[in-house]
Parts: C-alpha cells; sequence; structure tokens
C-alpha cells in the first residue's frame, strides 16, 4: 500500500458544487422566510412575538439537532451532492437509496470524484422527478385522492424505509463493485450492531432520533474499524473485476 | 381570512417561483454531473441507465409524498403542503411539524397563526440547511484528506465506509426491534431483491438488474399487507 500522502485536491466538479451548492442553500433559505413574510406583510396576518415563539419553540428545539446530526451523518455518504440532497428533502426514503444505487450500477466508489459525479446526477434526476409527481399529485388532487388514500395503498407507504433497508442489508453483505474492495467489514459492525441493538431493545434508541444515534455511534464504528484495520482485519484490496470506465466504453 | 391566505393567488404563485428556482438548481447539478461523467470516460449508454434506474425508482416514493401532500392539505390547504413537501426535511418531518406547531399554537388556525405555522414550519428546517453549509466541504475533504493522492485509498476507504456501516447500525436494530411487521418487510425484500439478483445475473437482463431496487421497493410494500394481516397489532 502507498504511502505517498500529498495535499489533496478537490475535483473541478466537487470544487464547483460546493461553491454553487452553499451559495444556493442560503439563498432558497432566504426565499422559504420571505413566503410567510410576504403573506404576513400582504394579508397584514404578521404574528405577534408570543405566538410566533410559541409555535416556533417545540418544532425549532427538537427539529434544528436532527437536522444538524443527520446533516453530519449523511454528508459523508452523499459526497458533494449533499446539498441538493438535503435542499430536496427526502434523504432516507429518497435521495440516499437513489445514490447509493446508482454507485452500484455505474461501479464506482463512494467518496471518489466518479462516486460523487454519478450520486449527483442520479439525484438530481430522482429531485427534479419528484417536483413533477408532486406538482401532478396537486393538479389531480380531486381524482387522485380517493385511490391514493384507500387504506391498502395508505398501509403499503408506511413500510418504505423497511423495503428500502431489505435491500441496502443485501448490499451491505455484498462486495463492493468499485475499484476497491473492503474485506472484513462485518467484523468491523459487529460491535456497534450489537450496541444498536441493546439500545433499541432498552428503548433508548428510537425512530425519530435515528440522526442523533447515528452521530453519537459513529465514533464506535470509526474506533472499531480503525483497531481492525491496524490489525489487518479490515484490509482494502483491488477488485479483480472492476474494469475503468473508459475501458468499458472502448469495449 | 385564513383560507384567504392559504389558498391565495398570491402564495401559488410564490411557491412555484420557488419550485422553479428548485427544478433550474437540480438541472444546474444534473448538467454539470453528467458533463463530469462523461469526462471521466462513461458511455452515453451506461448514464442512460443510471438514470432510467433512478427515474423508475422514484416513482413509488413520490407516491408516498404525495398522500403526505393528501393529509397536510386539511391543515395548511395545497399551496404550503406542495412547497414544503418539494423542499429539505421529508414527510415525515413536515406532518410532525405540522402538527406540533398547531399544536404549540393552542388555538383556532387564523391568518397570523397560519403565517406563524409557515414561519415555525421553515425555520425547524434550518438544520438541514446549515449543516451543509458548514461541515459539508470540510466532511468531505476531510475524509478524502486521510490519504492524500495516494495510489491505494486504504484507511479513507475503510473511513468513509463506516458511515454506511453506522448508519445500517442503527436502522437494522430499529426495525428488526420495532415492529414485527417492519421486521418481515425488512426480510421479504432482502430475498426479493436476491432473487431479482439472481434471476438477472442468470439471464443477463440488464433491464432488471436496473429496476431491481425499484421492484423490491414496491414488492416489499405490498408485502407488508400480508404481513400486517398476520401481525395485526404490529
Amino acid at each position: 500500500m502507498s504511502k505517498d500522502k500529498k495535499a489533496y485536491t478537490l475535483d473541478p466538479f466537487q470544487e464547483w458544487s460546493h461553491r454553487f451548492g452553499r451559495i444556493c442553500m442560503i439563498l432558497f433559505f432566504l426565499y422559504m422566510l420571505a413566503i410567510p413574510l410576504i403573506m404576513g406583510a400582504v394579508y397584514h396576518a404578521f404574528p405577534s412575538a408570543s405566538l410566533l415563539l410559541t409555535a416556533c419553540s417545540g418544532v425549532c428545539v427538537l427539529f434544528i439537532p436532527v437536522g444538524i446530526a443527520e446533516t453530519i451523518s449523511y454528508t459523508p455518504i452523499l459526497g458533494s451532492s449533499t446539498y441538493l440532497g438535503f435542499l430536496t428533502g427526502n434523504i432516507m426514503n429518497l435521495k440516499m437509496p437513489c445514490a447509493k444505487n446508482a454507485m452500484n450500477l455505474a461501479e464506482v466508489d463512494q467518496g471518489t470524484p466518479e462516486g460523487d459525479a454519478v450520486a449527483a446526477m442520479a439525484i438530481s434526476a430522482s429531485s427534479m422527478l419528484t417536483v413533477i409527481i408532486i406538482a401532478l399529485g396537486v393538479l389531480l388532487i380531486v381524482p387522485l385522492q380517493p385511490i391514493l388514500t384507500i387504506p391498502a395503498v395508505q398501509t403499503a407507504t408506511n413500510y418504505v424505509v423497511p423495503a428500502l433497508f431489505g435491500t441496502f442489508l443485501l448490499g451491505f453483505f455484498s462486495k463492493e463493485r468499485g475499484e476497491y474492495q473492503i474485506h472484513g467489514k462485518l467484523k468491523g459492525a459487529a460491535i456497534p450492531f450489537i450496541l444498536g441493538c441493546v439500545l433499541t431493545i432498552m428503548n433508548i434508541m428510537v425512530s425519530s432520533l435515528q440522526g442523533v444515534f447515528i452521530l453519537l455511534l459513529l465514533p464506535v464504528t470509526i474506533l472499531c474499524n480503525w483497531l481492525m484495520f491496524k490489525k489487518k482485519w479490515v484490509t482494502v484490496e483491488k477488485n479483480p473485476d472492476y474494469v475503468p470506465m473508459f475501458q468499458k466504453n472502448a469495449k | 381570512m385564513y383560507e384567504g391566505v392559504a389558498n391565495s393567488a398570491l402564495l401559488y404563485i410564490l411557491v412555484i417561483i420557488g419550485l422553479v428556482g428548485i427544478l433550474a438548481f437540480s438541472f444546474a447539478f444534473f448538467r454539470k454531473s453528467y458533463k463530469r461523467c462523461r469526462e471521466f470516460g462513461m458511455s452515453k449508454e451506461a448514464l442512460m441507465r443510471v438514470i432510467r434506474s433512478s427515474l423508475i425508482f422514484t416513482i413509488v416514493p413520490s407516491l408516498a409524498i404525495v398522500i403526505g401532500l393528501f393529509t397536510l392539505t386539511a391543515v395548511f390547504d395545497i399551496p404550503w403542503p406542495w412547497w414544503r413537501l418539494s423542499v429539505v426535511g421529508s414527510v415525515g418531518y413536515e406532518l410532525m411539524a405540522g402538527q406540533s406547531a398547531v399544536e404549540a399554537a393552542g388555538r383556532a388556525v387564523t391568518g397570523d397563526v397560519f403565517v406563524a405555522l409557515m414561519l415555525a414550519m421553515t425555520l425547524g428546517t434550518a438544520g438541514w440547511i446549515f449543516g451543509p453549509v458548514i461541515v459539508g466541504k470540510k466532511l468531505g475533504s476531510g475524509i478524502k484528506k486521510v490519504d492524500g493522492e495516494s495510489t491505494n485509498p486504504g484507511w479513507s476507504m475503510v473511513l468513509n465506509s463506516t458511515f454506511w456501516t453506522t448508519m445500517m447500525c442503527v436502522f437494522i436494530p430499529l426495525l428488526v426491534f420495532g415492529s414485527p411487521v417492519e421486521a418481515a418487510v425488512l426480510f421479504t425484500s432482502c430475498v426479493i431483491s436476491l432473487v431479482l439478483g439472481i434471476i438477472a445475473g442468470k439471464t443477463k437482463w440488464r433491464w432488471l438488474s436496473e429496476c431491481n431496487l425499484a421492484f423490491t421497493l414496491i414488492l416489499g410494500m405490498l408485502s407488508s399487507l400480508l404481513w400486517t394481516r398476520i401481525f395485526p397489532a404490529g
């Protein structure tokens, strides 16, 4: 394994997406805030300070820390498409699986410039389609509502996350399809997984705070993997079946 | 008064302008990333496969969002839920935040209460907005810096995988011990994905590999109808 460490420079696409993403996130947040402020001004419906404080306190106290925790937990997976992912929302039930699936199909590694570009392409395509589908839902609200609110459809849609994680679980046991493969990753996952099970059984870990618990368990996973990497129980090897993209293209 | 604000033409216009902005933002990312993928040497055909698979997969979760839209319209009318479900957060967040803000306000929804609820639901998303702005670049490049430009990613690759591993170590126990139906759906979709993968491998049906996630999602969700009958309390 080469030890020749040099200063890491970001890929031009990653550099662009960080700069463009940050600026747009701030601009969109200002626009989001502007909508209620404009409505309040035009309709003379500004809430009193006490009403605003009452309405905001519960939501902000609960959700701002969750949002920050989820950002820290999911950004390394989403890479530079994190801005796009978080701005258009529905990370766990849409953007994350979409990015993972795309990287898997393109046979590129997560966290690489190639992986970042593929994930961004998939997430952006998915985001545009979601905006269009919701708009169609609004346009067709009268004919669609009776169909989409039948009990069977509502029951099925409550299980999007477990249905997605079935595929993830299978993928977790499979080898990476990119240039490198991690051997022994299940060993590195054993202790945090047991800890996760214990915390869930004890009712300490709950679904609504999943982002916070990812953040809390992360140091445990990193430490376990680091120790096992040092002991060579967890190793990184070149994928013998890997064919670089330009070679595939040439075939 | 409240209906006048919640269903006003002005709110529709503001929402549509914002959505056009979101589409433009997504399109800018799409164009730039597609171009970069081409520069990496990916063929147009391979990229189309990825795009097609992403779009097919997106349909079902998006329908779940539309169902969330119907729920929210009961309180907030149409334009505000339309906007909220198209940006930041998730269906779950919007439903919880909306309910929580309505309860906190503690009185009938009038014009000023509606504006307060809109502000509360927007400010609640600040973590998802400012999190990436503050740590997005540092987190991404910080991990890659571990090995510098080394030819073998080594520890950085393991480190990068720990985020996904941790996510699995949180979600899988929550689903397995959360409710028998969730656990059953999880394992059912795992088996479906495996079977579809085997069929795609044996038959060399590329379209099946592309649609594996979408088919697994639909069949896994449909299996919940069976499992809720077997475990009615789940």
